[in-house]
């Protein structure tokens, strides 16, 4: 169980925010007024114009008179700091290799970010054209570790430019440079920028989509990164019948898939398609029509990389409204009354249906929706059985009693206790919980079902009767610098990287498929139970990338053939009680394709409560993280 | 308006914001981005408003090149919706091709009002077509082509009849293509480009390959194509470097001459067999360097007069005088030719009409 009761009521379809970039602005006001009649909701306006160079340095020219730009008395502040995203004028280069340009170059970027902080711009953009950006990095960093008001949108290529130009090359030797003897990939270009800048949240990506696509794999990685918003320019629209812009299909399934990512869209270039609000019009038709919509996404609008704690219900009584949220799950119960229907019918011949009666044991019900299942199953496989719900939450019993009395009569037996602490009068046949987390065992109910295992008949049935966590190594910066903001006074520094969170994961891109990690079988029947567990798994990586995290699923075997899923591939369609849960690590690790990623993982337990620690043993070893479960420990 | 009373002191943001200015007709703007001066001697002169309310700007046809930027004196004008950054005379003598801040590429003609005897641009043709601003554009020799690059890293081959792009080459390189230099002798369809990707490029639109590289290096800022031999170019730097490549021997400098401590701008060859190369950067010096010997260049002249960034430059075919224009609203003529005995800064141009600087400024200027 995982979700946080939120405002989980319908949230509103998801809206498309399209910005106009201009390349000039002869008329600051009239060019808003364009861009806000043709329906677009934000502009991007150079702060300076963009040929308009400045003397820092000395001599003569340093001392020019008159404004370096246009005043701020034009607009009003609102429209400054809702409606116009800066552009750094596109010739500043403060990486360049010309000493005396690049102070030039230093003082005129920062002249035009101090005038997007006078101004409350609401974000900057600044390109980038190479892996010579060390400085820009640094420079960036220093404006957001000083508290800049506006966000920094890094305009990256999703295609290389120099490979386009390339193909006008006579000699295809012609301009190759070192470095570019590897198809040159401007996620690098990213990557590096990204790490040298520390990850921080005021640092967002505005992807362009170029004319030429990226490889799928390329495509997914960039799923991983905090992608702000998507450029596309007016030359990658073609002309359909009509004459109106449309994107190939190639670009469209691109543009939806970014899409769920919830970016924002900028159109730019010039005019090519009659009018400038026809580009617009037909980005509010793409949003309109999503790639996919299921239950999930409707029930997960909102809580796209949103960390959550996970829930204790075992250390602390969940609360009504958490119960409503979980009791909606249209698929979970009708799986549990479909595995119970079959044990029942496994366990009682038909010829013994009318005098056998099977106890049924229901730990942790709740509200009782398993109560129900049960209930449903047993009509309609025409068994009998007799009910005993067992729920520690006393607050939850009262409901349970409640419809003990005025539903379910005498065929159900209340029992206000906790499963591990219970004497029952007489053993059950099939033993009902839901006590799994995103993680699996990670609400423990290894524990509380080995406690609760001793009023099973030795050929009782568990259900579920088995679960495995799986762990998969993820980039996501985004979760990354939302994790480092997580901090909290009086717990250990590093206590927001060695919790697990558990969150609606979106913007990531997986290293590698995942692989199985601990399992547990119900009944456990060993003869000295050992809940401990110590794992290590390696991961052959695709791909250049970075390591933020793990993201952890689970797959249980309800009974027999009847499972529950959350991992991808073998997602549980229409389910939405579990979201994936999220492991960080503190330092992200940048990893080559063709590496072995190594981690291991061990579940502790202790006579309070049980905890993970993990870490990082390949490419580079890493600290363990949450020793002696210093950050994260789930009471028993 | 005056009697009005006074402003209020809480509404003076409100009274900027719907201050409407006069438009003020005849105005050349403050920032002279380029001149080009035609076989004929006739000049053109674009100037843009860089900074303050609008970013627009106007283009200027002066018969009397000493006369500009004088508005009074010029034969008509234009105003240009946004920023003129570079404009060029095509052979047609009468037609000029300018790229703007908007990325349009503009045809104008001069035509003439039969009955007024008076002069006027008509717009002949108009292409939007560049997605980011016109860096440079360039004719080619006794042809109906002209090319044409821009900070969208887009080159483009024009017919200048029908401003109809024959070529596209998008992206011609990985950054801004901040100059482009047509071959000024032979009539074929053979062009240099540069951009601050560091890579100087020598292109053939007949081929369908038609890009090789020229030099490699540091990011560059203008190319020149030298008229005595066809077969050199000058190529400036934002390390305020000229280098000089023979198309021949390409992705190899002949030699190379520091020019400035800042980024180079504009470049302009003589015409004739002078073999002067003028070399404006981003500062108030106008430097002419002696090509006569290209693997040997030496500054013979040197002028600092002008109190802004120099932006434009063009020689005068009959009388070898050099024209400049800037940020500083001001045109200035030199005459790197006559040099003082001992070749040294020569601040005060030995032309007449340059003497006065004041007579060069615009009634509107301030």
């Amino acid at each position: 169980m995982t979700v946080e009761v939120k405002s989980v009521s319908e949230m509103p379809p998801r809206q498309l925010s399209c910005g106009l970039d201009f390349c000039s602005v002869p008329d600051i006001r009239s060019s808003l007024t364009v861009a806000s009649e043709a329906g677009y909701n934000f502009v991007c306006f150079p702060i300076v114009h963009p040929r308009f160079k400045r003397e820092f340095i000395g001599g003569k020219c340093k001392g020019r008179d008159g404004p370096f730009t246009r005043s701020d008395l034009i607009l009003p502040g609102s429209d400054w700091n809702t409606l116009i995203v800066g552009k750094i004028s596109s010739y500043i280069d403060v990486d360049c290799l010309v000493p005396a340009q690049r102070k030039q170059y230093e003082a005129a970027f920062i002249q035009e970010l101090q005038y997007a902080s006078h101004l409350c711009l609401p974000a900057v953009m600044v390109s980038l054209h190479g892996l010579n950006i060390t400085n820009l990095a640094r420079l960036l960093n220093n404006k957001i570790q000083s508290n800049c008001s506006y966000q920094i949108w890094v305009h990256v290529p999703m295609e290389c430019p120099s490979v386009g130009s390339k193909n006008y090359y006579l000699n295809e030797n012609d301009g190759s440079e070192k470095e570019d003897v590897l198809k040159p990939c401007t996620w690098n270009w990213w990557r590096k920028f990204h790490s040298l800048a520390n990850w921080e949240s005021k640092l967002g990506l505005a992807l362009e989509i170029t004319s030429d696509i990226p490889t799928e794999e390329e495509i997914i990685r960039w799923m991983g990164e905090p992608i702000k918003c998507i450029l596309i320019s007016t030359a990658v629209f073609i002309t359909n019948k009509s004459g109106y812009p449309v994107l190939s299909r190639a670009h469209q399934a691109l543009v939806k898939t970014l899409a769920s990512l919830d970016v924002q869209v900028v159109i730019k270039g010039a005019i090519r398609h009659g009018q400038i609000k026809y580009y617009q019009q037909y980005l509010e038709h793409l949003w309109q029509n999503p790639l996919h919509s299921d239950p999930l996404q409707a029930f997960a609008r909102g809580y796209e990389d949103y960390l959550q704690c996970p829930l204790q219900p075992l250390m602390d009584n969940l609360e009504s409204q958490t119960y409503e949220v979980f009791e909606k799950d249209p698929v979970k119960y009708n799986e549990y009354q479909r595995a119970i229907y079959c044990a029942l019918l496994d366990r009682v011949p038909f010829e013994e249906k009318e005098n056998a009666v099977q106890v049924v044991m229901v730990v942790g019900a709740g509200r009782g929706p398993l109560v129900r299942a049960s209930l449903n199953a047993a009509q309609k496989a025409d068994r009998k059985i007799r009910i005993y719900a067992v729920e520690k939450n006393p607050n939850a019993v009262v409901t349970l009693q409640a419809q003990q009395k005025e539903v379910w009569g005498d065929q159900v037996t209340v029992v206000s206790c906790d499963m591990r602490d219970w004497k029952a009068p007489e053993k059950a046949d099939i033993l009902i919980s839901e006590l799994l987390g995103s993680f699996g065992d990670n609400e423990l109910s290894p524990e509380c079902l080995d406690g609760a295992q001793s009023f099973l008949k030795d050929d009782g049935i568990s259900i579920p009767c088995s679960y495995t966590s799986y762990l998969c190594p993820v980039q996501s910066s985004k979760l990354y610098s939302e994790v480092r903001l997580c901090k909290e006074k009086d717990k250990h520094p590093l206590h927001p990287f060695e919790s697990p969170y558990v969150v609606h994961l979106q913007n990531k891109f997986q290293l590698s498929p995942p692989q199985t990690l601990f399992s547990f079988h119900h009944p456990n029947r060993d003869e000295i139970i050992d809940n401990t567990r110590y794992e290590c798994r390696s991961y052959k990586v695709n791909q250049d990338a970075v390591l933020h995290g793990f993201s952890g699923y689970f797959e249980t075997v309800l009974y027999k053939n009847i499972t529950l899923s959350i991992l991808p591939e073998t997602y549980t369609k229409g389910m939405f009680s579990w979201f994936p849960i999220f492991f960080p690590i503190r330092e992200p690790v940048h990893v080559k394709g063709g590496d072995t990623l190594e981690v291991h993982f061990w579940r502790c337990i202790s006579k309070k409560g049980v905890w993970y620690e993990w870490c990082v043993t390949q490419p580079v070893p890493g600290p363990i993280h949450n020793p002696n479960g210093r950050s994260y420990i789930i009471g028993l | 308006m005056d009697l009005e009373g006074e402003l209020e002191p809480y509404r003076n943001a409100e009274a900027y914001r719907n201050l409407q200015p006069a438009t003020l007709p005849n105005h050349v703007e403050q920032h002279l981005d380029f001149l080009d001066i035609n076989d004929e001697g006739f000049l053109l002169l674009g100037s843009s408003n860089l900074t303050g309310r609008y970013w627009t700007g106007s283009l200027w046809y002066f018969i009397e090149p000493e006369a500009a930027p004088n508005v009074e004196k010029c034969l008509t004008g234009t105003d240009c919706e946004s920023g003129v950054c570079n404009g060029k005379f095509l052979n047609d003598q009468q037609k000029v091709i300018i790229g703007e801040d908007s990325g349009n590429i503009q045809i104008l003609a001069l035509s003439e009002v039969a009955e007024e005897h008076t002069f006027h641009f008509s717009l002949s043709a108009c292409a939007c077509d560049h997605d980011d601003y016109v860096c440079s554009v360039g004719v080619f020799k006794g042809k109906s082509q002209a090319v044409s690059g821009g900070a969208d890293c887009v080159i483009k081959v024009w017919d200048v009849e029908s401003l109809v792009a024959e070529h596209t080459y998008r992206p011609a390189h990985s950054n801004q293509v901040t100059s482009v230099a047509t071959q000024p002798t032979d009539g074929s369809e053979v062009f240099a480009s540069c951009s601050l990707d560091g890579k100087s490029l020598l292109w053939d639109s007949r081929n369908p390959k038609p890009a090789s590289e020229l030099l490699k290096g540091t990011a560059m800022t203008a190319v020149e194509w030298q008229h005595s031999t066809s077969h050199v170019v000058g190529i400036g730097g934002i390390n305020g470097e000229v280098s000089f490549v023979d198309i021949r021997q390409p992705k190899q400098k002949i030699s190379k001459i520091t020019c400035f401590p800042r980024s180079v701008h504009g470049l302009c060859f003589d015409r004739g067999s002078l073999n002067k190369l003028a070399v404006c950067g981003d500062l108030e010096v106008v430097k002419v360097i002696d090509c006569m010997d290209v693997a040997n260049p030496v500054v013979c002249y040197e002028d600092g007069r002008h109190n802004d960034f120099v932006r434009g430059l063009s020689w005068h075919p009959s009388s070898n005088m050099l024209f400049s224009c800037g940020w500083d609203k001001q045109v200035l003529t030199h005459a790197p030719l006559q040099v003082p005995e001992e070749g040294c800064v020569s601040n005060m141009g030995d032309c007449p009409v340059a003497s006065s600087p004041a007579q060069n400024m615009d009634i509107n200027g301030s």
